[in-house]
């Protein structure tokens, strides 16, 4: 026969003190979350229209998110180590529609190969312009440009290094991917590829046009 | 190296030093291969580009004849739009006989896949760890679950030279229908039972003792190229058809692909994420034979007054740890339903609405 037992501390409250560290890191030691939960520029972590206004200004009503998920497509899984919602899914998400949007962009435009298939030129895949239009150095640059990433909540352990060295065009092109899966979340596929034909595809294309004209071939 | 209009982004083209360490650049900017021998007018005139190494495409009235292409059009029930000289061109995969081969029709298959799969596992499985929902994407569109599609498909390999061909009198119109991965020099080697001979791409796929087989990858690449091929005739709805009948039609496990290494620490971080703030417990429900061969346990893990899961062990010891591990599943493997109960849409369906969660990513443990 099954004995029912009374849980021991149901009704006992009890209370305990953590000592919270501010400054370096030291192993064992918990960090104080006013700490933990500010970026490098000393911007607190907060759902605040403030933190979140680059992401808004960007976006016209059509394509207008959440407040809550614009704070997650700026936060990269390094911040508090990945205890606040951060943009991991959006990112995979983002990435997917980005890449399947482009491949049907270059491959509907006319053409005159006659190894075309039903009029789509398919010999334009996997060739190095088609495939850095989607690449970090230009969504990463894109970022940048349109200031996207000028709040973002990230951690890398050397602020001070160059745009490229310190990940941060990593996290700013993944912004991007990001941006465009909370679109996708939101308002589906058609609005998501709607929004990455009119605000991402002409700077993006752009850009990269510029990358591989500068001396001919990038290093 | 200095993007021009943009001189404000600075990204080195030689490596940087910074506190005695040394930073080379990481990120590669692709290059083209000069296999293909491409052609175009100006690099951003997508309709221009032009692989010369191609110079033929089969022509449809031939492929018509090909009984084998013609079986597999049927058997695939496939629209009548869906020309055979594309079913043809995604079998094959050689590169240096002039005829046009599924390079294309295999990137295009591939991004199709790469995002239904992954809009089906998102929505349809929002908490998913990373690595899991990575092996979950390789459970249904991984090179060894395609091999398992084509084979399954009928898709015969060519594996006959072509003095083999001709010794056996076989119709030449029959290769088209079949997988083309081999080069004839490949056809005629001499193999020994037990023993593998890796080629070069074979060679590079190596993890562990396992490594993906040129005719895996073959067969693979030839799913993916019939999907794209798909879309390239009919549309996209085609080819999302497609993928879900024949792709995400299949069964995965995703509780097997779980490994948890410390699996109470997890829970603890999942409910500080979730800002569940009453500590957390594991508590004895019931138990039954405890001076017994055989004893029971039941053991429920609560935050507050609500139990998060419950575990059976034959030691207490078990049973919490079945319980944790329990509670790790219902929360990862969560499933969102619309109002009526049904599995919510899409961002791809029409008339999509907005019904489920957005996964807020993992925790470091």
């Amino acid at each position: 026969m099954m004995k029912q037992f009374i849980p021991r501390n149901l009704l006992k409250s009890f209370q305990r003190n953590i000592y919270l560290h501010r400054g370096s890191r030291i192993s064992g030691l918990k960090k104080h979350p006013e700490e933990v939960f500010t970026n490098y520029k000393g911007i607190k972590y907060e759902d605040i229209d403030s933190n979140t206004q680059y992401i808004n200004e960007f976006l016209t009503d059509k394509f207008k998110i959440d407040n809550k998920l614009a704070l997650q497509v700026i936060t990269h899984k390094s911040f508090a180590n990945g205890i606040k919602p951060h943009n991991e899914k959006l990112v995979a998400m983002g990435s997917r529609v980005l890449n399947l949007f482009l491949v049907k962009h270059v491959t509907s435009q006319q053409t005159t190969n006659e190894l075309a298939i039903n009029n789509q030129n398919l010999d334009i895949l996997g060739q190095p312009f088609s495939r850095e239009l989607s690449g970090r150095l230009s969504l990463g640059i894109f970022a940048k440009v349109e200031k996207l990433n000028t709040i973002m909540f990230w951690n890398t352990y050397e602020h001070g290094l160059s745009f490229e060295n310190s990940g941060e065009l990593k996290v700013s092109a993944n912004l991007v991917y990001a941006l465009i899966g909370a679109i996708n979340f939101t308002h589906g596929k058609t609005v998501a590829e709607e929004f990455i034909k009119e605000k991402v595809l002409p700077q993006v294309e752009d850009i990269t046009k510029k990358i591989f004209d500068s001396e001919g071939k990038v290093e | 190296m200095m993007i021009k209009g943009l001189t404000s982004i600075k990204l080195s083209s030689t490596s940087t030093r910074c506190i005695g360490r040394t930073f080379a650049r990481s990120y590669q900017v692709a290059q083209p291969d000069p296999f293909f021998k491409t052609e175009y007018d100006e690099i951003d005139n997508y309709g221009s580009y032009k692989n010369t190494r191609f110079t033929h495409k089969l022509p449809e009235t031939t492929a018509q004849q090909s009984p084998l292409l013609v079986a597999l059009h049927s058997r695939l029930n496939l629209p009548n739009k869906y020309e055979h000289s594309t079913l043809s061109q995604a079998l094959n995969l050689i590169k240096n006989e002039g005829l046009a081969n599924n390079f294309g029709l295999n990137t295009l298959g591939k991004n199709l896949l790469t995002y239904y799969v992954s809009e089906y596992l998102l929505m349809r499985y929002p908490r998913l760890p990373i690595p899991v929902f990575n092996e979950a994407i390789n459970a249904y569109m991984g090179v060894d679950s395609l091999y398992e599609v084509g084979k399954s498909w009928g898709i015969e390999a060519d594996v006959t030279s072509k003095l083999d061909k001709h010794l056996s009198q076989e119709n030449e119109l029959l290769k088209y229908g079949r997988l083309r991965f081999l080069e004839d020099s490949e056809k005629s080697k001499i193999t020994e039972d037990g023993i593998v001979e890796l080629n070069e791409y074979e060679s590079r796929t190596i993890q562990g003792n396992k490594f993906i087989s040129s005719e895996s990858e073959a067969y693979a690449s030839s799913v993916r190229s019939i999907i794209g091929g798909l879309y390239t005739h009919c549309g996209e709805e085609s080819a999302k058809k497609f993928i879900y009948d024949h792709i995400l039609s299949r069964k995965v496990e995703f509780e097997s692909m779980f490994q948890f290494s410390k699996p109470t620490r997890e829970l603890t971080r999942i409910c500080e994420k979730l800002n569940l703030t009453e500590p957390i417990s594991v508590r004895l429900i019931a138990e039954t034979g405890r001076l017994s061969s055989h004893a029971i346990y039941v053991t429920g893990v609560f935050v507050g007054n609500q139990k998060l899961g419950e575990g059976v062990g034959s030691s207490i010891n078990e049973s919490k740890t079945r319980a944790v591990v329990n509670s790790l599943l219902s929360y990862y493997l969560y499933t969102p339903i619309d109002e009526s109960g049904n599995p919510i849409k899409l961002p791809s369906d029409v008339n999509y609405k907005f019904e489920g969660i957005v996964g807020e990513g993992d925790v470091a443990i």
